[in-house]
């Protein structure tokens, strides 16, 4: 459990530290999202961990972008564009999707400024590709000049010869693309590291004048001439300056107002959050009870009443007792010094906090000659670790300080494995059979037509639990809303997985989206493995299993997943169609230390392509997670279609951190690419690494903090 | 503008509304963000002291706490729940708890940013020698769910005696001031101790989102 000198705690934050200038006047951003001036750069970022939402742009350029800070250094941003009149007055609007990349090379000293280097749409299809590295320095209180050189389309202002040609001819032209934007992209997706830095540079910089908190004043000169639309004569630029205000009536908000290139008016919004400063800060949890203490001479007994009738009545009282903390008892043992409690907690995000709130319950409830609390929680049916805590080492450190690092290094973390002997199961109180129908609304966003496709519907659920790690699940679903048209988006090369999914949605409604019967297990100490048979997915049908290997003390986690499926008819019925595939990875998972993740699957995936999927995520203590992946395969990029490759983002932001209440539920955004044939996986449910590591040592340490909220 | 917001509450809870039980979470969801949305705006009214005699009180045989949080406007009656040495936890009936050491706050639980901890055995000796210098510790839960850790040099000072009277009931109490300080943050607690060292009257720091907790024992 590290200690952070730094505080968030609002109201701290700004009383403690002296406030230099540098540091509390935070970037403005640009129509694009990005630390800057108005359109351009500058050499300043964001502070770690930080989001931005922005919307900006003029006339034909509308631009909505995400961006985030990954490390202190390293900047990202993903911007969805409304291009109009993309090919000439009159002509139909384009949406484009593209990304940033951005490092701070320097920082900013008495005398140095903060130098960074940055590529802007180096994975899209070029539209907005450009290159730069961008000084910026302040002096004085309320004053900051940039100063940068850019290239691609920030490299179009009065060009001048490439300076990095001195170093190396190669550097003097730069590939052209239909966009005028230097480099051909084809289908976009590549990096086009064969374009970086290349062909005319131009100086681009500005200055930056606060007149207070609020009000800030903007001159730039642009790098960016429009050079294409100018050409298709969708926008005459007049003059390379821009001129603008940035207010900010709150740290969190910032307006801008602009007139760019003497031509146009440009505004933009933008909204910053961070994700460490939760607006409940602990959390709106009511208070958990009191621990209650024994007495000295009581703690020294060495067993209690056990006749079956006093076990029986502690453990309805156990039952009872911990359904008022969301904690659903599975199964019980008492012996003369300890109570073993198997678990499923269903109300808080951590594992932490439930045992922290089940351990003070124990405490007023349990004989005084119980000492040892021993916890399994449990996922699936399965256990997933074996946390043994002290009731002296409760009784002692409560409201001390110092108890979290304390409580913590003296629990007791194992594995739970093949430790079923002497458990008494509670049958579940609702009985086997859980049943629902409700509405649900799910949503997709940018795809290149239209910028978000609202799903609403009707589903309906049942479950069935054979025994505790054996559950039968059917989803079926009835879809309200027009279906999108199918496009037919396939190559040839490859059978359409995934293109086909449009049809799905066309031809079957209501459908059937899962039918399953999954079975959990502990084949072994450190080994998890999972069977899921019948209707897994829309598309699919067929046999999944998985093993994973994960020591509850460890940060790499080995996994391996076999799936043999057939493809189902689209009508959604039981049909199928006829395609069937063997598909499988084998995985690897490290947790990389502070907050990083990142995870390798290498194998065969649905279209029969080999090849492999590496994702980095940032994951924050209080649950939010923000990261990339990308898959190659075999296919090649022309095979593929646009985008070239599968790749994507994905956010998550916990309910509790929303609403200060504690849940387990969780708001999920996916912005992938193109979902094409090439790369694409099996969706089944309940992946094991994601249902077993949040009880495991790693994950408690970093919330431990939690135990005692 | 408030009417809209109930509206769209209204709304959404239809929408989510269903029947079996896999419902019920995210219900509590979709009233929770609705009831954040319609209490923006909502004014603290200035604590309001309950009005009841000191007969009723006695009539309960029961020890209460009188606590509340200026800063928000809310006053609460808390009952003692929990005893762990010197310590001792009070709860209200909406599961706010707050604990104390000898009269001293070192808990609270259910405000949001909550005193997770604190260590007052500098400060409570140095009121025993009737003023001095002392160190005091808090511990935070901060939103990243980390524990950060303020260690305060803190000076306690006699100020003189002081008749106070909670609910018909007067004691002769004397008033110690201490002040403490961490980088620019500051902050002063005042106790009013009666014979015996009982703390019959206390403000003290919580955290500085949450300001002070004043406390009468009745």
């Amino acid at each position: 459990m590290r200690l952070k000198s730094t505080t968030i705690l609002t109201g701290l934050a700004l009383l403690a530290t002296a406030a230099s200038a540098q540091q509390d006047w935070r970037p403005t951003y640009t129509t694009y999202g990005t630390p800057g001036l108005i359109e351009m750069p500058s050499g300043l970022s964001d502070p770690s961990g930080q989001f931005t939402l922005s919307y900006g742009g003029f006339g034909n350029h509308q631009r909505a972008t995400l961006s985030f800070q990954i490390s202190d250094r390293l900047g990202g941003s993903f911007r969805y564009s409304r291009i109009g009149e993309n090919t000439g007055p009159g002509t139909d609007p384009t949406f484009d999707r593209s990304f940033d990349i951005r490092f701070r090379l320097v920082d900013e000293g008495r005398y140095l400024p903060a130098v960074t280097v940055g590529l802007q749409d180096f994975l899209g299809t070029g539209l907005y590709s450009g290159e730069y590295v961008v000084a910026t320095k302040h002096f004085g209180e309320n004053l900051r000049v940039t100063a940068g050189l850019g290239w691609g389309r920030l490299g179009t202002q009065n060009p001048i010869d490439n300076p990095l040609a001195q170093i190396d001819d190669r550097f003097e032209t730069r590939p052209t693309n239909p966009f005028g934007t230097g480099g051909d992209f084809g289908q976009g997706g590549t990096v086009a590291t064969d374009v970086f830095f290349r062909g005319d540079a131009s100086l681009f910089g500005g200055v930056e004048y606060r007149f207070s908190d609020r009000l800030t004043g903007i001159v730039e000169y642009s790098g960016d001439a429009y050079v294409r639309e100018d050409r298709l004569g969708t926008f005459e630029p007049s003059s390379p300056y821009n001129v603008g205000v940035v207010y900010k009536p709150r740290d969190e908000y910032q307006l801008s107002a602009s007139v760019l290139q003497g031509e146009t008016l440009a505004f933009s919004a933008h909204f910053t959050i961070d994700p460490t400063n939760r607006l409940s800060v602990s959390g709106l949890d009511p208070a958990p009870i009191p621990v209650a203490v024994r007495p000295p001479d009581a703690r020294a007994a060495a067993s209690w009443n056990r006749s079956p009738a006093a076990e029986t009545a502690l453990r309805d009282l156990v039952v009872t007792a911990l359904e008022t903390e969301g904690v659903e008892v599975k199964a019980v043992e008492f012996t003369d010094r300890s109570v073993r409690i198997r678990y499923a907690n269903t109300r808080y995000r951590t594992e932490s906090q439930p045992m922290g709130r089940i351990s003070r319950i124990l405490t007023q409830s349990m004989p005084p000659a119980i000492e040892d609390f021993i916890f399994e929680p449990e996922r699936q049916g399965i256990p997933l670790s074996r946390i043994v805590i002290r009731r002296s080492d409760v009784e002692q450190l409560e409201n001390e300080v110092g108890a979290t690092e304390a409580s913590f290094a003296r629990a007791a973390i194992t594995d739970a494995a093949g430790t079923e002997a002497g458990l008494v199961r509670i049958p579940p109180e609702e009985g086997a059979l859980s049943y629902g129908v409700r509405p649900y609304l799910s949503t997709r966003y940018f795809d290149p037509d239209r910028p978000i496709d609202i799903d609403v519907g009707v589903r309906a659920s049942v479950s069935y639990r054979f025994s505790p790690n054996l559950v039968f699940d059917g989803v079926a679903q009835w879809r309200l809303t027009d279906a999108p048209e199918p496009t037919d988006s396939s190559t040839p090369a490859v059978y359409p997985v995934r293109t086909d999914g449009d049809r799905y949605n066309d031809e079957g409604n209501p459908y059937i989206s899962r039918l399953t019967l999954a079975h959990f297990g502990r084949p072994g100490t450190d080994l998890y493995s999972r069977v899921t048979v019948g209707y897994l997915e829309r598309m699919y049908a067929g046999v999944s299993t998985e093993l994973l290997w994960k020591p509850v003390d460890s940060r790499l986690a080995l996994g391996a997943e076999v799936n043999y499926v057939q493809q189902r008819a689209f009508d959604g019925g039981l049909g199928f169609r006829d395609y069937d595939v063997w598909t499988g990875h084998a995985s690897a998972y490290y947790d990389l230390g502070n907050g990083y993740h990142t995870q390798l699957d290498v194998g065969r995936y649905l279209a029969g392509d080999w090849g492999a999927t590496i994702s980095l995520d940032r994951e924050f203590e209080n649950g939010w997670r923000v990261g990339a992946f990308a898959t190659r395969t075999d296919i090649s990029f022309e095979d593929f279609g646009e985008g070239s490759f599968d790749k994507g983002l994905r956010i998550t932001i916990p309910t509790d951190w929303t609403i200060g209440t504690p849940t387990r539920q969780a708001f999920t955004l996916d912005l992938r690419s193109l979902q094409r044939d090439g790369g694409a996986r099996l969706s089944v449910q309940d992946r094991l690494y994601g249902v077993v590591r949040d009880a495991h040592a790693p994950e408690l340490e970093s919330t431990w903090g939690r135990y005692w909220r | 503008m408030r009417s809209i917001g109930l509206a769209a509450a209204c709304a959404s809870t239809l929408l989510l509304a269903g029947c079996g039980d896999e419902v019920s979470e995210s219900r509590m969801v979709i009233e929770a963000v609705a009831g954040s949305f319609l209490s923006i705006g909502r004014e603290t009214a200035p604590v309001q002291r309950p009005q009841f005699s000191r007969a009723a009180i006695e009539e309960t045989g029961q020890d209460f706490v009188l606590a509340s949080v200026p800063q928000r406007g809310v006053a609460a009656l808390l009952q003692r729940a929990g005893q762990n040495g010197p310590e001792e936890t009070w709860l209200t009936e909406d599961g706010v708890s707050v604990t104390y050491e000898r009269g001293f706050l070192v808990a609270t639980r259910g405000l949001g940013p909550d005193l997770m901890a604190a260590d007052v055995s500098g400060v409570l000796a140095a009121v025993a020698r009737g003023g001095g210098d002392a160190t005091r510790v808090h511990e935070y839960l901060d939103g990243n769910d980390q524990m950060v850790r303020h260690d305060y040099a803190c000076r306690v000072e006699r100020a003189g005696t002081e008749r106070i009277t909670i609910y018909e009931r007067s004691y002769n109490t004397e008033k110690y001031e201490e002040t403490c300080r961490r980088g620019a943050q500051t902050f002063t607690n005042t106790y009013w101790i009666g014979a015996g060292g009982v703390v019959w009257k206390s403000r003290q720091l919580i955290s500085p989102p949450v300001g002070y907790l004043d406390s009468e024992r009745l």
